[in-house]
């Protein structure tokens, strides 16, 4: 799966984060707050089987770069 | 956030015991091996045993708020299905699992217990949720035992949407009586887990989690205009 169709799914199973949410920004720079970071990796991991831990996310980590790395865990 | 949006959104990520546990996983051994993680468990289910003690003093004081005392009743159902699925767990593992007499107990120590305050109750909710997501987030992540690792999961999942609406219906209610932010202020700055009123120590994997805590005021600065800390 490539990362353009994990965006697109990510969309899907958190729309109210996700509209919020440019793919090439970092997330933080988005406004995601503490919560919505959990919030979004419980989602990545119910909807890809892909466990990532608040650690695992940099300052600087874009939408897109988390696509990327669920693709990797994926692969 | 209306009933609606709430129910809705509680159904799709409705997770069912018998179904959604991978309980043939249950690795008793993996999980004995971290009897810290076990603790918190164990301490977590008793809290959330807590609950239909706990919310009806809560209705009492959001009365006047429909959506809120129907929210509420959700949450009783779900919190108290986070102990039984915890309990279970214990059960299954060979651990000790919470008796009725220690509910029992717990209750008969509050059985005075009333709030007067709706923003109060609200504040230190929707906060006393926000760090039980973390807590179970990263009790997820620790887990040996690949059910457990499920069930945190579940149980963290639920308790971001609590947080969540906790919050919403005191933005709600703060928009409604804006003359009681610094209530809702104070009660942040003198803050206690509602899960002091049922154990000694808070069950958490990090103390002084920075992440949750940073979170938080983020959350209070958009509701009050300002955080916890003080000037």
């Amino acid at each position: 799966m490539d990362t353009t169709a994990i965006l697109a799914r990510l969309h899907r199973v958190c729309p109210a984060l996700a509209t919020r949410l440019d793919p090439d920004r970092p997330l933080r720079a988005c406004g995601l707050d503490s919560l919505e970071f959990v919030d979004l990796l419980c989602a990545v991991e119910a909807e890809f089987s892909v466990r990532l831990g608040t650690d695992e996310l940099r300052p600087e980590t874009t939408l897109r770069d988390l696509a990327a790395l669920i693709a990797t865990r994926r692969a | 956030m209306t009933y609606a949006d709430y129910l809705s959104q509680s159904e799709r990520q409705r997770w069912l015991l018998e179904t959604d546990i991978p309980w043939s996983e249950v690795d008793a051994p993996a999980a004995l091996t971290q009897p810290d993680l076990l603790k918190r468990l164990r301490e977590s289910a008793l809290i959330e045993s807590f609950f239909p003690h706990l919310t009806p003093r809560v209705l009492d004081v959001v009365w006047d708020d429909p959506a809120a005392t129907a929210i509420f009743s959700v949450q009783l159902y779900e919190s108290y299905k986070h102990f039984h699925v915890f309990n279970l767990y214990l059960e299954k593992i060979g651990a000790s699992p919470v008796t009725d007499a220690e509910i029992v107990a717990v209750r008969r120590r509050h059985l005075g217990l009333r709030y007067d305050s709706a923003t109060r109750i609200l504040t230190q909710y929707f906060m006393s949720e926000h760090f039980a997501a973390h807590a179970f987030f990263k009790d997820s992540r620790l887990a040996r035992c690949p059910a457990l690792r499920r069930i945190l999961h579940l149980v963290a999942q639920d308790e971001v949407r609590h947080s969540q609406f906790g919050y919403e219906l005191l933005d709600a209610r703060l928009a409604r009586h804006p003359d009681e932010r610094p209530v809702a202020l104070d009660a942040a700055r003198h803050y206690t887990h509602f899960g002091a009123l049922v154990v000694d120590e808070i069950p958490v994997p990090e103390k002084n989690d920075f992440v949750a805590i940073v979170g938080l005021n983020q959350r209070l600065v958009r509701l009050c205009g300002e955080g916890i800390a003080f000037n």
